[in-house]
């Protein structure tokens, strides 16, 4: 008996030890919370006169505190001096636990809320009305002259709460200098367009002739398992504003008539499109699964040739040729244009004003001056770019026109994950991004199709531009005004609307939210 | 689990004497419901085991494969690159070593601390007892909110250290119900006589009832280990540190890194990865382990507590 | 009984009794020693952060604290009650919950029961492992494979359907099949688990009885009936009370990753709809009150459940 007990136990510590030995393994990261500071390789470029920084940011979708896996950190902590502990939050419900860690009063010396952290302004803006926050403005005016210049009037006017603001704003990059980027389209398979001796469709009429001619005449030879336009019930929304909305003039959830805000749920436009969209469906030219199917799901129709066209973002052509490379060769595919009808087309899209991140100092926070300091000297325009692109012709070239191409492998290796790091940008985030956007020739091509070859048809929702304070107000209300909107564009598509189905919506949603989303959206647009 | 049988066995006709046509019979009766089993088991072995071999072939396959559905039940294009992709990190082998410790340590405490807990509550008869144990079970379902359970957490100390991932859960009342139902099974005459013996309560347990608690003990350890080892909101909430990363902390940050398209298409296509075949590789990675806990616990699973009393 | 008139003999007779209690208690003190650790732990753990339950009542500011919240007194609750879907998807909550329970519950006990009668060790010991390892997987993959395998067109099901001539069915935008989905891929996930602490319960029945019935002539049918289930009948019911309390838990994960709006007439469940409407984002108030609700729910679930039991089988937890 005694030498069966023995087994067990002995393996037990040998199992403890493993585990005790693996949990040290790591310990060259140097971990925010603790009080000692990093004693490892990254440090010895920082200043010893200046304290080690914590900060606790979002998007865990990379090792913050590994300088060899993201070299930005390197250069940061050598160019400022300053070394900085990262603590990520989690991937998901990461607004539960930033609520508790500010409600606990932390001391983090800086705090960023990303944009990824969904109701990001909402959130920034009670923890600024609530007091959580230090005011930033009269620190920022006096100690960090390099925000002043690099950050727009603009931005400012979105983060001000009760006339003062308390974050340094993160500027979404864009391509286009007067909007925000258009990410999605259809695609639809040239190749296929080719056999069926058919060519793009501009106009609305064209593109449902395209799909019901790809159903009857069925050049792939697919049967009865043919989709013309597969999607799911998430690309609804992107079909609307990016694909098919602006044919019925309701490509922007929100839209300036006569100076005042109206939305698109009380338009006739927004019936006439659910009409079209369900007539698509009952006649099987949308896809009858679409309320069941996943993103995996319509690419699998897609690559498979069973589908002729899908909604995606530009992001995703790299993998597609990959892809097809592999199973289809001869395969192609490209972005249709914006569909046109009776002279009503449109992309809609958010204003040049987004902000991707809120970088915020705790009330409680240790060393506020030197916090500052940091991130002033992170926008030095020299800094700045040498944080974002690297070092010229080694990670990148600038071209005759001033474009700047990224050098590849090395653009990657070296800047890949420069943009998690950035607490502020300046006037030239968006020329550095495009270097970014060119990484791949067939998805520039792609950007540069939806952006530019198409620029004609972008319009921009005013709605976005809307200060975080005013949408504290409603963040609840937007919430159920998607819930229940998604339901009903849903149900209308796939069961059919009727004029009466539709008012019983519209009153429905104004009582639940609507009515209130119109007045605060309106008291808003109407008085800045 | 009754020793003091109420049931017998007995059949309606007590017929003893035809014993050849019986046996024919019992064997006969016994094979049917033996092949039934055999059977049935099959058929839901092979239900549960096609669609896990789905998943675990999507961790071996390339990216095309995938992309189009072409994967089965065996891998097409394979490539361990998802798989090393998940564990080739040094934060794989952190995050792997603190759910091994955390799991371990928490398990054999959790264990401890329960059964023993449960032993007093299983004495129905001594006063109060029954009061006690409402006080247990009232836990069950009402407990705090997020915020103010963080706020307590915080002032207690045990925020972002290796504790607060054992603590808290160290008594399951769940799971310390059933363990007080097992020794609620063991006949008191046994316990009664150790006590004419003289023994103490504490060493009448320890001696008497756990070993005959095996089984139980092997259930609870299983079920402990795998609540550990998976949990994730507590470590989620509680620990800021990223040194002290569990397992599935780490595999979901790998998931919502390969989701992440936008950013790292490009790295992926380099690698030859899609999304759904590192989701896949994080499961095996994260499964594998806990899996073997189970079979380790089974010989426990041993039939029959021979003490004796099957009178009555 | 009649009210008794209070006598001094009464007095005297209740005197003794918890004379004799404190008596037992004392000559028992070791056993209540016992207690000790655990009693700590739940008051620490447990207890002290109930005081959270106040914030049902407030207007609760997680800034602001709990003592400077606003009352606002039963407002989330009947909040809750008048929310328009709300009993719609109460209902389909206890619908999907009982289905688990009838359909679930005892297809673990007949694994149990199936798998002893298995005697070849190590086939038994790898269908046992096979069984349970769907549950390790989580709802996002089971979720994925669930819908591949309904999918209209290509999935295997209807794969099958159509091979003996039958329509194929679009089971996840069904409202007359939704719950069936959920209740059956719930089974294929958790049944095999489920059977563990069910075929543990087996190993205490002593194999003498098994014997003895074979000697009187029983078959193995009757040997199951008599011997093995009442054998596991202390198991069952404990199961099967914990079981009930946890009815407003009605696998919001899984339910999320299925449903659709097609199906929210009869898939929406308490969880889901709070999650979808998002009500209780950043509303810490609103999402403890309703914590709070389903807690005094399932507690009463219990509750009953074990009274039912003690009358009807002579069991209970308590």
């Amino acid at each position: 008996m005694k030498s069966r007990q023995k087994t067990p136990a002995l393996m037990l510590v040998l199992v403890m030890v493993i585990a005790l030995l693996c949990s040290c393994a790591g310990g060259t990261q140097p971990p925010a919370s603790s009080t000692a500071p990093a004693s490892s390789a990254p440090a010895q470029t920082a200043s010893e006169d200046k304290p080690v920084l914590k900060a606790l940011v979002a998007n865990a979708n990379i090792d913050w505190n590994d300088p060899e896996a993201n070299p930005v950190l390197a250069y940061l902590t050598e160019a400022t001096g300053y070394l900085v502990a990262y603590d990520p939050l989690p991937a998901d419900n990461p607004a539960d636990k930033l609520n508790a860690i500010i409600s606990a009063g932390t001391d983090y010396d800086f705090v960023v809320i990303s944009a990824s952290i969904s109701g990001a302004n909402v959130l920034y803006a009670q923890y600024a009305s609530q007091g959580a926050l230090l005011d930033l403005k009269p620190l920022v005016e006096e100690l960090a002259p390099n925000i002043v210049d690099g950050i727009d009037q603009s931005l400012w006017d979105i983060c001000t709460v009760n006339g003062t603001y308390y974050a340094v704003p993160t500027a979404n990059p864009s391509g286009r200098d007067d909007t925000a980027n258009i990410d999605y389209g259809i695609m639809v398979r040239t190749d296929i367009l080719e056999k069926m001796n058919a060519k793009m469709p501009t106009t609305l009429d064209e593109f449902t002739a395209l799909l019901e001619d790809y159903q009857k005449t069925d050049p792939m030879g697919n049967g009865d398992m043919n989709v013309p336009l597969t999607a799911t019930i998430a690309n609804l929304k992107e079909l609307r504003l990016n694909a098919i909305g602006g044919a019925f003039g309701v490509e922007t959830d929100w839209k300036d008539v006569s100076g005042a805000l109206v939305p698109y749920q009380t338009q006739d436009g927004f019936y006439e499109y659910l009409e079209y969209m369900n007539d698509l469906y009952s006649k099987g030219l949308l896809d009858t699964e679409m309320p069941v199917n996943q993103g995996a799901t319509t690419l699998e129709k897609f690559t498979t040739s069973r589908a002729l066209c899908r909604l995606d973002g530009y992001w995703a052509v790299p993998s597609l040729v990959e892809t097809f490379g592999t199973v289809s060769p001869d395969a192609s595919f490209e972005f249709i244009q914006p569909l046109e009808k009776s002279g009503l087309a449109g992309s809609g899209t958010k204003t040049k004003n987004q902000i991707a991140g809120y970088t915020v100092i705790p009330k409680n926070a240790k060393n506020v001056e030197a916090t500052i300091d940091y991130l002033n000297m992170k926008l030095d325009p020299e800094i700045f770019k040498v944080a974002t692109l690297g070092e010229e012709n080694v990670d990148y070239t600038v071209d005759e026109k001033g474009a700047f191409y990224p050098i590849l492998p090395t653009f990657f290796e070296h800047r890949g994950n420069a943009g998690n790091y950035a607490t502020g940008t300046n006037q030239f985030n968006n020329d550095y991004w495009l270097c970014r956007a060119r990484k791949d020739e067939n998805q520039y091509a792609a950007y540069c199709r939806l952006n530019y070859d198409y620029g004609s048809f972008i319009k921009v929702d005013p709605s976005t531009d809307v200060p975080c304070d005013v949408l504290a107000k409603i963040s609840a209300d937007i919430s159920v005004s998607n819930t229940v909107t998604e339901e009903f564009i849903v149900n209308s598509v796939v069961s059919g609307i009727t004029r009466d189905s539709f008012d019983a919506f519209v009153t429905d949603w104004k009582a639940q939210c609507g009515d209130k989303l119109i007045t605060v959206y309106n008291e808003w647009y109407q008085n800045r | 689990m009754e020793q003091t049988s109420r049931h017998t066995g007995r059949p309606k006709n007590g017929k003893a004497r035809k014993v050849h046509t019986l046996r024919i019979k019992k064997s006969l009766d016994e094979k049917i419901v033996s092949g039934i089993s055999y059977l049935f088991i099959t058929a839901l072995v092979v239900v549960m085991l096609i669609p896990i071999m789905h998943v675990v072939s999507k961790a071996f396959s390339a990216e095309w494969a995938i992309n189009t559905g072409s994967v089965g039940i065996f891998p097409v294009g394979f490539q361990v690159n998802s798989l090393l992709y998940i564990i080739q990190s040094k934060t794989f082998i952190m995050a792997f070593g603190n759910s091994m410790f955390a799991t371990v340590v928490g398990t054999l405490c959790t264990l401890a601390v329960t059964a023993i807990t449960a032993y007093p509550l299983s004495m129905r008869h001594l006063p109060y007892m029954k009061g006690i144990l409402l006080i247990f079970v009232f836990t069950m379902y009402f407990t705090g909110g997020i915020i103010p359970t963080y706020l307590l957490y915080s002032m207690y100390g045990i925020l972002d250290t290796r504790i607060v991932l054992i603590l808290p859960g160290l008594i399951n009342v769940y799971h310390m119900l059933i363990i007080k139902n097992f020794y609620e099974a063991i006949p008191e005459s046994i316990i009664e006589s150790a006590q004419l013996d003289g023994a103490s309560s504490f060493r009448i347990f320890l001696r008497l009832v756990v070993p005959l608690s095996k089984p139980v003990y092997a259930t609870i350890t299983v079920f402990t280990s795998v609540i550990l080892w998976n949990d994730y909101f507590g470590p989620m909430m509680y620990i800021n540190n990223p040194n002290l990363k569990t397992l599935p902390l780490y595999l979901r940050d790998m998931i919502a890194r390969a989701n992440d398209t936008q950013a790292l298409s490009m790295l992926l296509v380099e690698k030859n990865l899609s999304a759904e075949s590192i989701t896949a590789a994080a499961i095996v990675a994260a499964t594998i382990p806990i899996l073997l806990v189970y079979p380790f616990m089974q010989r426990h699973f041993v039939k029959g507590i021979t003490v004796g009393s099957t009178k009555g | 009984m009649k009210a008794a008139p209070i006598s001094v003999k009464m007095l005297q007779e209740h005197k003794q009794e918890r004379e004799a209690r404190r008596r037992l208690a004392k000559k028992n003190y070791d056993i209540y020693l016992l207690l000790i650790p655990g009693v700590l732990f739940i008051i620490a753990f447990r207890y002290l952060p109930m005081y959270g339950y106040i914030t049902a009542f407030q207007d609760y500011n997680i800034f602001a604290g709990i003592l400077n919240s606003n009352w606002v007194g039963l407002k989330h609750f009947s909040a809750l009650l008048s929310s328009p879907g709300f009993y719609n998807v109460l209902r389909n909550t206890l619908i999907i919950s009982f289905g688990k329970l009838i359909f679930t519950f005892p297809l673990s006990i007949l694994l149990a029961i199936l798998l002893n009668e298995i005697n070849i060790t190590p086939i038994k010991k790898g269908f046992q492992t096979a069984l349970y390892l769907p549950h390790f997987l989580s709802w996002v993959i089971v979720a994925g494979l669930v819908v591949t395998a309904c999918a209209p067109s290509t999935g295997i099901i209807n794969l099958v359907v159509k091979f003996f001539g039958g329509e194929p069915v679009s089971f996840l935008m069904d409202n007359n099949w939704f719950r069936a989905v959920v209740i059956v891929s719930d089974a294929w996930k958790e049944v095999g688990y489920g059977a563990i602490v069910f075929i543990a319960a087996l190993t205490g029945i002593n194999p003498e009885l098994y014997e003895a019935a074979k000697v009187d002539g029983a078959g193995k049918i009757q040997q199951i009936l008599h011997i093995t289930i009442p054998g596991m009948m202390s198991v069952i019911v404990l199961m099967f009370i914990l079981k009930l309390g946890s009815v407003l838990n009605a696998n919001t994960e899984q339910i999320l990753l299925l449903y659709n709006p097609t199906v929210y007439e009869t898939g929406d469940v308490l969880g889901t709809y709070i999650y979808r409407t998002g009500i209780t984002h950043m509303n810490y108030s609103y999402a403890t009150a309703i914590g709070l609700f389903e807690a005094v729910v399932g507690s009463f679930m219990i509750f009953t459940g074990n009274l039912i039991c003690k009358r009807a089988t002579g069991r209970s937890i308590w």
